[in-house]
């Protein structure tokens, strides 16, 4: 007898194909299922589609050919789907396939004549990054490029940024729910307005993070500004013999009761493992190591950076995380730079938005859901990651991808190129 | 389990309905039985094993669902969700302030004096004088100035989060245009005022019968009409004049007259809204406006709370209920596609797709922030004045043009706009507390429809009748995967095509 089975998705199972693959993912176990074969495209095509919803008919014929057995026995294996008798129900099931909808997404707000693609904006605004001044004596090999692309200070981009400004941008998101104010030089000790900026931003119970170079730290007088809860102290330690620097850092931060941690910038292997070393030695807990790309080193990247399917897997996205992937950029989103010129960025690798003084904080956000080019950049933007299986899977376009002018930082297909 | 035999799962904490192997619910079940899964397996006589009313199963698929049930459990799938914390939250005065500068829509009411009739008007003998009496009064230009120059101070304060957002200002009544001279005076009061992160949209909600008069200036200022009519001359027979005299051929006189001088307004700025009673049906009504006017109408049912009881009887006489008049065998599937939206099945499969399922949210925010976990009031009441601001003919202020005119929460003279914040915040905590214990146990909470002002209130004792326990939950899951196993490819459509804010 020829019995018919219906073939389901698990809801923990995402399914992603495109024309070459069909990649099943499992939120539960981070398990991966990746299939090549034209048959199995094409049933995936058919399982996916709106009108199935993750739910298919098999007969028994069907079921036996090699392909889909071997197929729905990877399925089960992974606990992504199964198959299950039709003759238990009289109705064809149906799974609630991840559509993913916003309600207010930007597509439907521009749609809409009665809406705006300024609605309720502000509230997506979490972090701002303040950079006060370009005045510095350090002279670090990376300044004119790590600000680019990790949380670190500059003087690259020069002056000062007035305090009127500062005061000005302020009361504008007093209604934020602002999670963050992270604030960068130059050297910020510097900054002609540093106590009457500190009494600003305490009105806020945003954290804020103090960028400085480590030496300058060592060499400050006005620390005491910083001996609130809210503040967090982020020293950057450029990869040099200064382990006893460091140290005598650490003990002024204790001294002052700062809430203190490291940023270690690092270009290659050597300096890794020389901030291993120090890591180690000083016994820290609190620090990053932040990757830098400098335009030399792309093997750096591809060897320790560059994503493997087994990074993905162990890294376990969950299904929030792939919705979200598929709308917004996570890593940019909600966050804008101010540069100590005045110029706004949502990513200081992109068009600026506006000029503080110049454009209100509304104007620039309205500029940047509208026709900006960081918080709404997703994989599926760009190639060839807009052809990958992974697409979703991948952590958010970064800063790194920009600078190094292309977005797959993985090795995933290298096989196939 | 839906009616065609299938298992599914809905679970509150992961915000997740979902499709399961019968066994699955099945293991579910002996566990919080308090079974010991493993000794239960191991246990088992003889394979294939018979499960009554499930079917047989192989020694494999059992083990395997048993793996699976492990994994789901893991990661707490099948853990009960308490609602206490869900529903939690006070309203507060800052909360107040943030509603009032992003409000979606501002009413007036300019006069309570009409030049119709109705017989269902909401300020009628069907209704227990739940509003101020209707003494053909109007609205004083200076309180109505004093109240529009207070809420566009908001509108251009930093609790505005939106920029370019529009805000609708309706001006009602009564019959509005019986005082059009303050829409005037108000349209290009709020014209003249510099608004920083709004545009203004004005409509009026007229019964039509003095457009004629008004046009000219209504179309300059492209100012939308809202028009109430219930259909074709029969349809539209309990809206009559003081005289008993009907008022459609006069309103459909007017609407010749748009449509004639004014096509492009005509198209854009007019719509309709035609009330469901028992001298009409959605089929009628949809019949008529398709083929006389080629636009279609808002379908409203009479409001059936706060009924005067010597006239219930006669009430519900006139009454046609909405969900009844779609499922008519009568409506045709051309009514069912042009209506699709206002469907009352599509409607609750809507609700129901977008409050469990996880891959539903309401804005980009939502993508990061576990929205279960974020404590909100109980009910679906409103942030006072959130949504909407009324103001009525004597200056009572309210967060919505259907609650009686008992519960103002504040009030605006030439003078003073008055809104005590703090006592509001009290207010509405009190009319919460009443109600939370119910809501702490019922599982429709996250789809909740009602406003605390549906209950009487004020009593000791306030009961949900739309409350939820587990079972009927149940049935209102089934009934809305019933439609969608029925019609899958509604599924997509809704989510592509409806909103659920």
């Amino acid at each position: 007898m020829n019995k018919k089975y219906w073939l389901f998705l698990d809801s923990h199972t995402h399914c992603f194909v495109k024309n070459h693959e069909a990649l099943f993912y499992n939120t539960l176990n981070g398990k991966i299922l990746r299939n090549t074969h034209a048959d199995i495209i094409e049933l995936s095509k058919n399982l996916t589609s709106k009108k199935n919803l993750n739910v298919i008919e098999l007969d028994s014929v069907s079921i036996e050919n090699t392909e889909t057995s071997k197929f729905i026995k990877d399925l089960r294996k992974a606990f992504m789907g199964d198959i299950i008798d039709t003759s238990l129900s009289t109705e064809k099931p149906v799974q609630m396939m991840p559509l993913v909808k916003i309600n207010r997404d930007i597509k439907y707000l521009k749609e809409h004549p009665m809406r705006s693609v300024g609605d309720f904006l502000m509230d997506y605004l979490s972090e701002l990054n303040l950079f006060l001044n370009g005045d510095c004596t350090q002279n670090c090999t990376f300044c004119s490029y790590a600000y680019k692309q990790s949380n670190c200070c500059t003087k690259n981009e020069g002056t000062e940024i007035s305090i009127t400004d500062i005061k000005a941008l302020v009361k504008q998101v007093e209604s934020c729910t602002l999670l963050n104010f992270n604030i960068f030089g130059g050297n910020i000790l510097n900054y002609s307005h540093l106590r009457e900026l500190t009494e600003v931003l305490d009105e806020f119970t945003a954290t804020k993070k103090i960028h400085i170079h480590y030496q300058d730290f060592i060499n400050a007088r006005n620390l005491n500004l910083f001996q609130k809860p809210a503040y967090e102290i982020k020293l950057i330690v450029p990869p040099e013999n200064n382990s006893e620097a460091i140290a005598l850092a650490l003990e002024i931060g204790k001294k002052h009761n700062l809430n203190l941690s490291l940023i270690f910038p690092i270009e290659s292997e050597e300096d890794y493992y020389i901030t291993e070393q120090k890591i180690k030695c000083l016994e820290l807990d609190k620090y990053l190591i932040s990757p830098l790309y400098n335009g030399e080193n792309t093997s750096f990247f591809e060897k320790n950076i560059f994503l493997e399917e087994q990074d993905i897997c162990s890294y376990k996205p969950s299904s929030k995380e792939i919705y979200a992937r598929e709308k917004i950029n996570t890593n940019f989103f909600g966050k804008l730079t101010i540069l100590s010129d005045g110029r706004i960025f949502a990513n200081v690798n992109h068009k600026e938005l506006g000029v503080l003084g110049q454009n209100t904080i509304y104007d620039v956000l309205f500029k940047e859901m509208n026709e900006g080019e960081s918080w709404l950049k997703v994989r599926n933007d760009a190639k060839p990651c807009c052809d990958c299986t992974f697409e979703k899977l991948c952590p958010p376009i970064s800063s790194y991808e920009y600078l190094m002018e292309r977005n797959n930082l993985c090795h995933i297909n290298d096989s196939k190129v | 389990m839906s009616q065609g035999g299938n298992t599914y799962m809905c679970s509150l904490k992961h915000k997740k309905t979902f499709f399961i192997h019968p066994l699955i619910q099945y293991l579910h079940n002996l566990r919080k039985q308090g079974t010991d899964l493993k000794s239960w397996y191991e246990n088992i006589v003889s394979f294939p094993l018979e499960i009554e009313g499930m079917g047989a199963y192989t020694r494999e698929e059992i083990s395997y669902n048993i793996s699976k049930f492990i994994l789901m459990l893991k990661e707490g799938y099948f853990e009960s969700y308490d609602n206490k914390n869900r529903i939690g939250k006070k309203i507060t005065s800052e909360d107040i302030k943030t509603g009032i500068a992003n409000v979606d829509h501002v009413i007036l009411e300019l006069t309570d004096q009409c030049n119709l009739k109705c017989a269902y008007c909401g300020y009628g003998k069907y209704y227990d004088g739940l509003f101020d009496e209707r003494i053909n009064n109007y609205l004083d230009p200076e309180v109505a100035k004093n109240f529009l120059k207070n809420l566009l101070g908001y509108w251009n304060s930093s609790y505005n989060s939106s920029h370019g957002r529009i805000i609708n200002i309706s001006f009602y009544g009564g019959e509005p245009l019986l005082n059009f001279k303050l829409i005037k005076d108000l349209v290009s009061f709020v014209k003249s005022y510099g608004l920083k992160h709004n545009k203004i949209n004005f409509s009026i909600s007229t019964n039509g019968v003095l457009i004629d008069k008004y046009l000219d200036y209504i179309v300059e200022n492209q100012i939308n009409l809202a028009i109430s009519l219930d259909g074709d001359q029969n349809a539209n027979s309990f809206r009559v004049f003081h005289n008993n005299k009907e008022s459609y051929s006069k309103i459909i006189k007017n609407l010749e007259l748009i449509k004639k001088n004014h096509p492009i307004f005509y198209k854009e700025k007019v719509s309709f809204c035609s009330v469901l009673h028992s001298r009409n049906s959605v089929e009628g009504i949809h019949e008529y406006f398709k083929k006389e006017h080629n636009i279609l109408p808002n379908i409203a049912g009479l409001k059936s709370n706060g009924l005067n009881k010597k006239y219930e009887k006669e009430f519900w006489k006139m009454f046609n209920h909405m969900g009844n008049s779609f499922k008519n065998q009568n409506t045709s599937k051309g009514v069912k596609k042009d209506l699709f939206k206002q469907t009352p099945e599509i409607q609750g499969a809507s609700l129901f797709i977008h409050k469990y399922n996880d891959h539903c949210f309401n804005n980009y925010n939502d993508l990061f922030f576990n929205k279960q976990e974020i404590s909100r009031t109980p009910t679906r009441t409103c942030v006072p004045f959130a949504k909407k601001i009324f103001l009525t003919v004597n200056g009572k202020l309210l967060p919505c043009e259907t609650i009686s005119h008992d519960y103002f929460l504040g009030d605006v003279t030439r003078d003073h706009f008055k809104l005590d914040f703090g006592a509001i915040e009290k207010r509405y905590e009190h009319y919460f507390e009443k109600i939370r214990k119910q809501c702490n146990q019922c599982y429709y909470v996250e789809s909740c429809h009602k406003c605390i002002y549906d209950f009487s209130i004020d009593d000791k004792i306030v009961v949900c009748d739309s409350f939820m326990n587990k079972n009927k939950f149940s049935r209102f899951i089934s009934n809305h995967l019933n439609f969608i196993e029925e019609k899958p490819e509604n599924y997509s459509v809704i989510l592509e095509e409806m909103q659920y804010e």
